[in-house]
């Protein structure tokens, strides 16, 4: 069932199909600080909750009998940057475009850029980070307004998507900043073959087949009664020229 | 001598009340960033204005008849969708339909603007026929737009558009064909808003549609029209979306009715129906895209960029309603 990113519809359907007689619940939420709703039903229907790709226990915290299985946010930040940082040089200046606020992959894969900064790379200075809500026009406008504010001073967009980093090249491009590394995250087919063509950097991959594999594993599982761990992260794989075109083949 | 002068601002202000806000924006993001007056950043606000601004231009006609389009985002993500499935290069990777050669950059944009026209019509005449509120006939619109894009794209974007269509979202020198498009379609809807009989009917129906329909006007008709004039902007924004992204996604432009209708309500069309203008719309519009850039310029955290838009919307009408009264 689709929510459409809309809570309360999400609670709906969930209560829905826990009439209809499931054994185990599998929810993407849509906001993970409003899960408690869905938890709420599951505890008293007594049924298992997995959770997918969006995590709303990002300190590993979750209460019984709920689990998740995806990406780790920080993680893919994290592999972002340790990688734009080597590219740097260990200096210069970047700038962040963040999905849309208050979901936790733009929380968390912000973080993880962050993190790598403070770790490693004290001479690289975020300039700014604005939130282009996922979407590839609004990165590619945030992106000149950026080129307007900070021009040649740029020396990377680390985009918590691969969607917005394709609008800030287009923007790049058209401003004849060539020189710019850009990385996103998603390797979507439109990102792996910019990545082909030498118009974008990198991506990192967070697969959504291994996501959904997982969470189908996971429940058949606790179906028949084998314990889970609270929390399944996957890896998150860099992926630079030289495995974009066994990654798009993959994808196709 | 002095006193004339004074006479002459209150009542340039009174009389342009929005301008001036915005010249007092320009000004304010002018001294604190100095390279927001260069000619590279306004093309870019005017550029960035203008897919909103186009849609603003439809919705102008609607509010002014006491209707709304919820619907004009996922309208322009569909039209867009199909649109673009019909301008990918010949050679293209994982195209939408494999076999098909490239197309003229005509066929696609027709196709663009007929579905959004189409997509107006239906508005329209459920407005019109059925007699359900506006707001119900296009948040229906909404959900079932959006759906059909969904299931055209099966949720993917569909980008390697050839270079004729994206013309619209390009530049020729340093003039952005999306600026163009707008002016284009901001001299069209000017004409017909204001020296047509179909024009003057729109305020009439906004106006009273009781007294509109006994004084003859083809209510049902016009209301149609108008919406249709709605969906034809949004196909349009939509060729100029597709344009400057170089892709389409069926999640795009999700919220962009709000921004546009926004844009209308900064201008002084009123949501009580039978006033508004164009020239209001395209400097509502511009309000919007220089606060924006200039929040951005200026640094401001992305948190409280969006405490500022909200207030600074707000506090815009406020000022203009005043002005507006004192008028009277």
């Amino acid at each position: 069932m689709d929510a459409q990113e809309d809570v309360i519809r999400q609670q709906d359907q969930v209560m829905t199909m826990i009439q209809s007689g499931i054994d185990v619940l599998v929810v993407v939420p849509v906001d993970t600080s409003a899960v408690s709703g869905i938890e709420s039903l599951a505890k008293n229907a007594n049924l298992p909750l997995i959770y997918v790709n969006r995590n709303p226990y990002p300190n590993e915290n979750a209460p019984e009998n709920i689990y998740f299985i995806g990406a780790n946010s920080i993680l893919e930040g994290e592999t972002q940057m340790e990688y734009i940082g080597e590219k740097m040089g260990g200096k210069g200046n970047i700038v962040i475009l963040m999905g849309i606020l208050s979901n936790e992959a733009s929380i968390n894969r912000t973080q993880g850029v962050h993190n790598v900064i403070k770790a490693k790379y004290p001479d690289i200075k975020v300039l700014a980070e604005e939130t282009g809500n996922w979407q590839q026009d609004q990165g590619m406008t945030v992106m000149e307004n950026w080129i307007t504010a900070y021009g040649d001073q740029i020396n990377a967009v680390v985009s918590n998507n691969d969607n917005m980093v394709l609008g800030a090249i287009n923007a790049l491009e058209s401003a004849g900043m060539k020189d710019v590394y850009t990385i996103g995250i998603d390797a979507t087919t439109d990102a792996l073959q910019a990545i082909l063509a030498d118009r974008m950097t990198a991506t990192v991959l967070q697969d959504p087949v291994a996501q959904g594999k997982g969470a189908v594993e996971a429940a058949v599982k606790l179906m028949n009664g084998e314990t889970l761990p609270a929390i399944t992260k996957l890896p998150a794989e860099l992926i630079t020229k030289e495995n974009a075109q066994a990654q798009l083949d993959k994808s196709n | 001598m002095a006193k004339e002068n004074t006479f002459d601002w209150a009542a340039f202000f009174k009389k342009y009340g929005i301008f001036v806000i915005l010249l007092l924006m320009v000004t304010m993001v002018s001294i604190l960033r100095p390279n927001f007056l260069t000619a590279n950043n306004i093309f870019n606000v005017l550029t960035q204005s203008s897919i909103f601004g186009i849609m603003a231009l439809g919705l102008t006609l609607i509010i002014i008849s006491k209707g709304i389009d919820l619907g004009a985002g996922s309208v322009l993500a569909f039209s867009g969708v199909v649109a673009a499935s019909l301008a990918q290069t010949g050679g293209a990777m994982g195209k939408y339909f494999p076999n098909l050669p490239e197309l003229p950059w005509i066929l696609p944009v027709i196709v663009a603007l007929a579905i959004g026209t189409l997509c107006g019509f239906i508005n329209g005449s459920l407005v019109a026929k059925t007699g359900i509120p506006a707001f119900i006939a296009t948040l229906g619109m909404t959900t079932v737009a959006r759906g059909l894009a969904l299931i055209y794209t099966g949720g993917r974007p569909i980008s390697s558009l050839s270079s004729g269509f994206t013309f619209f979202g390009g530049k020729v020198g340093i003039i952005p064909m999306p600026v163009v498009v707008w002016f284009c379609a901001i001299a069209v809807t000017y004409v017909l808003l204001g020296y047509t009989s179909f024009g003057k009917s729109i305020y009439a129906i906004g106006g009273n549609i009781k007294a509109a329909e006994v004084s003859g006007i083809p209510v049902a008709r016009n209301l149609i029209l108008i919406y249709s004039f709605g969906g034809l902007m949004c196909g349009l924004a939509a060729v100029v979306f597709a344009g400057r992204v170089q892709s389409m996604h069926p999640g795009a432009a999700v919220g962009y009715e709000l921004t546009a209708i926004a844009a209308t309500t900064i201008g002084g069309t009123s949501h009580s129906g039978g006033i508004g203008t164009v020239t209001g719309a395209v400097i509502g519009a511009l309000i919007l895209g220089v606060l924006r850039n200039g929040l951005t310029l200026l640094g401001v955290h992305p948190y409280w960029q969006q405490v500022a838009e909200g207030v600074i919307i707000v506090v815009a009408v406020i000022i203009d309603m005043r002005t507006n009264a004192s008028k009277k």
